[in-house]
């Protein structure tokens, strides 16, 4: 073992170069690697912390209407249900989405206002979820206002079982006291509940009825029980109540609506979502998820990583025969063992690996807490992953025996007596082997650019995608703790000089927070997604008015994009809910490129308070002064209140785009790691080539080379290579760029540059890297090397 | 063919000063067999290094067919080069990646010389050497002899006017370098200039004239009986 440890020091000391740039490649897959892992494992294992999680199911009917799966579901229908089958065991319903907002503690010395999330939920949660109490008691939940309290966040609060808190403003029916009956233990990250600080029970009093849909809901089945039987039934009564609910609506209009339309309202099917099954469930926008095919893509990028990093090392080995051989044949001379020398050989590899392993967990522990963990969902830290460092380790010494076992194996198969000249390496075949392998590297690496590239470009077309208003100059201010006096605070805004105008609105008007409505319209059903605004939005935000006139201040009315009045033929006089259709502009897509168009209106009304304000600023205005004269006047309007969250309109819009943002960020990082790996790996043949291939460089210089053709022969033989794997590496990164696109409905196209401009800086790196090296070699005085060789 | 006045090359490592060739002069005639000649270290290789031009001398004046060429740069020595001055050295240094033929080839590649031409120039010097039969072969895949002998072909494939020999017999068993020996006294006789350096007696015979160097200073210079 000693001797094995002073050959891979000596190994170490002696190849300097070649052995740190192997051990920084490797050192920087492993990083990569551990990161994809990281999130992998939180991907594959989320909710599977929760007791019995193969047994809870969400109840998710399919809208046909709004032509999605849908989080939230008429309550009654599925309590119902659940009553008339004996295998369910519980059932409970929680608020899909996650309230932020602040509550008001009573302290000694007054009142504090802390931000939380809260959810609303019934007692039966408790039990479905098995939360974990530690202080309080389950049964006390059962009351009406009860709320329940992770560890976590009771500690950060100050509160504990008893303390009372208080609905703040922005919350529905503000002052309400709440009081903490129970203390639960966290539950972890990767789960559906992890996000939510507070349950509060209030009796689902909003979704006590069908057309409701408030809750999402949550079944426990028993061990065995087959979910589809569930679903029949809960298929069954959905239509019962929809017909009885269709009889009295034609009682109360006399309207009728075909039979086409009618079946698509009656018809309901349901499915039950596993909770160990729910992650990668992406159309539940209220809940955390993933795309499976981007797990993949990452996991396979991992590999891919790994395998450019061992295509390096397993190329060290190869490039270090012909310059050991001799050394093991004297030894061989000398009485040691064929199996002690093979011994060695492996124990080398497996030695490179640990250090390189080990430099990547530094760099983890380094990276981690900074903004890498951005883009990732999972924990980074150690002690989170020690599974994954277990298969990574694992997997690196697999691959490093695997990688050293046919060098060990060949460099001591010679007789010791034999004076080897020339061994694999320089070789004919050797050369080819290494050729091969650089130009996998080079492949991966490509594609990986290819597709960073075509990411990254409709990262920047989705983020300038016209979405129908005019967003320079416009501030978003999310200002929740002011909305009971949103009013108040604009007339503040407005007398700020700069400010030309301020509108607002319930939700942030860029993505997915609306609110989906569907009522049957001139014998049809018909689906809307409706934005809450102030009656100056339009104006503010650079909407014109198409036709009609817009809003009226003080007075109910809805504004309906050109789009939607085609699809639906509502029209301006119209009515939705007894209030009438004052206008039509044109169309806006506040939920982005990525999405299609939807049928969209504006509302303007006294239904929702307002907690996010638009304000449109003159040209040259100072942001940062501005920015503090509105923190002001949100102190003016509630001195209690936190303070304003303030953004350009751009910036509120790229969030919109977060996911494209963190694809694009990750796999470009992963594809500069890629590049960066395997150029080394050409750094090291070059370095290796140009040691080996000096006398013939000298020969070629005493027969009339000049420096610069010796330079040109080197680059030749890597420009032949680099463009033979740029015709194998641009198709397939074409194909796999232009599959990731068909998701956007507004798309860039995929143009012939993008490739070039990837073979034109990959051959220019290598070009660089192979000159910087090659030129000494060629440099060298050719009198010097003839006589020392 | 060439002169040499008061030559001399030093060496610097680490501030340590090491003489080479300190003061040599001598001329050499066109047609001439000159073999060099002295223990290890007294200067041979270096000198042989100046004449072929692949190094500079530290002082001293070196004129090669007619031109001053001590002062030269390297893109200049390396241009001058080309088609004037053969090589064989004592390790054949021969390429391992390429055929005979193309080790042949290589300096008429350099020169610039059409493929066609330097297909036929390398045919007839491999016949001449008696090797055609190997011209695809790699040189690994040669006997020692076989080796110098194509790296004799390559050294005056261009026609050179100057040939310059480091101890050719050096890596060869008698009879090969014996073969070696007679294909250089034949080139000469057919009007090649040759410089050799040699620790052997017995190839000095060779040549018509032999120098003998002693720490970097030549002692004798003496015309052989032949």
């Amino acid at each position: 073992m000693k001797t094995a440890l002073n050959n891979f020091i000596t190994t170490l000391k002696r190849y300097k170069i070649a052995s740190l740039l192997n051990i920084a490649g490797l050192a920087l897959a492993f990083t990569a690697f551990y990161i994809i892992m990281a999130q992998v494992h939180y991907s594959m294992t989320f909710n599977s912390s929760i007791k019995d999680s193969e047994r809870i199911y969400m109840l998710s009917p399919y809208s046909e209407i709004f032509g999605g799966w849908e989080e939230s579901v008429p309550n009654p229908i599925c309590y119902d249900t659940a009553e008339e089958l004996p295998f369910v065991e519980a059932i409970a319903s929680m608020t899909s989405y996650t309230a932020e907002g602040s509550v008001w503690i009573n302290r000694e010395g007054g009142s504090e206002r802390i931000a939380c999330n809260m959810v609303n939920c019934n007692s039966p949660l408790l039990d479905v979820f098995s939360f974990d109490i530690i202080a309080g008691n389950r049964e006390d939940f059962k009351q009406e206002d009860a709320v329940a309290v992770s560890e976590s966040a009771a500690n950060a609060m100050g509160i504990t079982v008893g303390s009372i808190v208080n609905l703040a403003d922005e919350n529905l029916n503000p002052g309400t006291p709440l009081t903490v009956v129970a203390i639960f233990k966290d539950f972890e990250k990767n789960t559906i509940l992890s996000d939510k600080q507070m349950f509060r029970n209030d009796n689902r009093k909003n979704g006590m009825d069908n057309q409701n849909w408030n809750y999402s809901v949550f079944v426990k089945l028993k061990d065995g029980a087959d979910p589809n039987d569930y679903a029949a039934l809960w298929s069954k009564k959905f239509r019962e109540f929809g017909e009885q609910l269709y009889a009295e609506y034609v009682a109360a209009t006399g309207n009728e609506i075909s039979n086409e339309e009618k079946a698509k309202a009656l018809e309901m099917t349901i499915k039950l979502v596993p909770m160990d099954d729910f992650y990668f469930n992406t159309e539940y926008e209220d809940y955390p998820s993933g795309s499976w095919s981007t797990t993949v893509t990452m996991l396979a990028i991992a590999f891919v990583i790994v395998i450019v990093a061992f295509i390096n090392f397993i190329n060290f080995f190869m490039a270090l025969i012909p310059v050991r051989i001799r050394t093991v044949n004297i030894c061989k001379v000398f009485g040691a063992g064929k199996w002690t020398m093979r011994m060695n050989f492996l124990l080398e590899a497996v030695g490179l690996v640990v250090v390189a392993l080990v430099t990547a967990l530094c760099i983890v522990h380094a990276i981690d807490g900074s903004f890498v963990n951005e883009y990732i969902t999972g924990s980074l830290a150690i002690a989170d992953n020690i599974a994954t460092i277990s298969f990574v380790l694992a997997a690196a010494i697999v691959m490093a025996l695997g990688a050293a076992i046919y060098p060990a194996l060949y460099i001591t198969r010679f007789n010791a007596s034999m004076a080897v000249r020339s061994g694999f390496a320089s070789s004919k075949a050797g050369r080819a082997l290494r050729s091969l392998l650089v130009s996998l590297q080079f492949i991966a690496s490509m594609i990986l650019m290819i597709i960073a590239l075509v990411f990254s470009i409709q990262y920047r077309y989705m983020v300038r995608y016209d979405i129908g208003i005019e967003r320079e100059n416009l501030l978003a201010v999310e200002a929740p703790d002011l909305s009971g006096k949103s009013n108040i605070f604009i007339e503040e805004l407005e007398k700020i000089p700069g400010i030309s105008g301020v509108a607002s609105a319930n939700n942030s008007l860029f993505g997915h927070s609306h609110s989906e409505q569907s009522r049957a319209i001139k014998n049809r059903m018909v689906a809307i997604n409706l934005w809450s605004v102030s009656h100056n939005a339009p104006e503010v935000l650079g909407i014109p008015i198409l036709a009609g006139e817009g809003f009226t201040e003080g007075k109910d009315g809805f504004i309906i994009t050109d789009y939607t009045s085609k699809a639906t033929g509502l029209g301006i006089g119209d009515k939705w809910d007894d209030v009438e259709i004052t206008g039509i502009i044109p169309h806006i897509n506040f939920m982005g490129a990525n999405s299609p168009k939807i049928n969209t209106m504006l509302y303007s009304g006294q239904l929702y308070a307002h907690g996010i304000f638009y304000v449109r600023l003159n040209r040259g205005t100072d942001i940062e002064a501005m920015s503090k004269e509105i923190k002001a006047a949100a102190k003016r309007v509630e001195p209690n209140a936190s303070e304003p969250d303030i953004e350009f309109a751009d910036s509120a819009i790229a969030k919109v785009y977060g996911d494209t943002k963190k694809q694009t960020v990750v796999i470009s990082f992963f594809a500069l790691i890629a590049v960066a790996i395997s150029l080394m790996g050409v750094f090291g043949i070059v370095l290796f080539e140009t040691q080996h291939r000096r006398r013939e460089i000298a020969v070629r210089k005493v027969y009339g080379a000049t420096s610069g053709s010796v330079v040109a022969m080197f680059n030749r033989r890597y420009a032949a290579i680099v463009t033979a794997c740029f015709a194998i590496a641009a198709p397939i990164a074409w194909i796999i760029a232009g599959n990731w696109l068909e998701q956007f409905a507004n798309r860039i196209e995929l143009s012939l540059w993008l490739p070039l401009a990837v073979l034109a800086i990959v051959a220019l790196l290598t070009a660089l890297l192979v000159t910087l090296r090659s030129w000494k070699a060629a440099t060298e005085n050719p009198a010097d090397v003839v006589k020392s060789i | 063919m060439l002169k040499v006045e008061n030559l001399k090359k030093s060496f610097f490592t680490e501030e340590i000063e090491t003489i080479a060739l300190n003061g040599v002069s001598f001329e050499v005639k066109e047609g001439e067999f000159v073999a060099v000649m002295g223990p290890s270290g007294c200067g041979k290789s270096t000198l042989l290094n100046i004449l072929g031009l692949l190094d500079n001398p530290t002082n001293g004046k070196y004129t090669l067919l007619g031109k001053e060429v001590g002062g030269l740069r390297e893109k200049e020595r390396t241009q001058f080069r080309k088609g004037n001055l053969g090589f064989v050295f004592q390790s054949f240094n021969l390429i391992d990646e390429m055929t005979v033929f193309e080790n042949v080839e290589l300096p008429l590649v350099y020169m610039g010389v059409k493929a066609s031409e330097r297909k036929q120039r390398v045919n007839s010097i491999l016949e001449r050497m008696n090797i055609s039969h190997r011209a695809g072969h790699f040189p690994q895949q040669l006997s020692g002899g076989q080796q110098q002998r194509v790296a004799i072909a390559r050294a005056v494939v261009s026609s050179p006017k100057l040939v310059l020999a480091d101890e050719p017999t050096g890596n060869l068993d008698s009879k090969n370098g014996q073969e070696v020996m007679h294909l250089l006294q034949e080139l000469n006789r057919e009007g090649t200039t040759i410089i050799m350096v040699t620790h052997s007696q017995h190839d000095a015979q060779y040549a018509s004239r032999t120098i003998c160097l002693f720490d970097g200073q030549i002692v004798t210079d003496v015309a052989n009986k032949l």
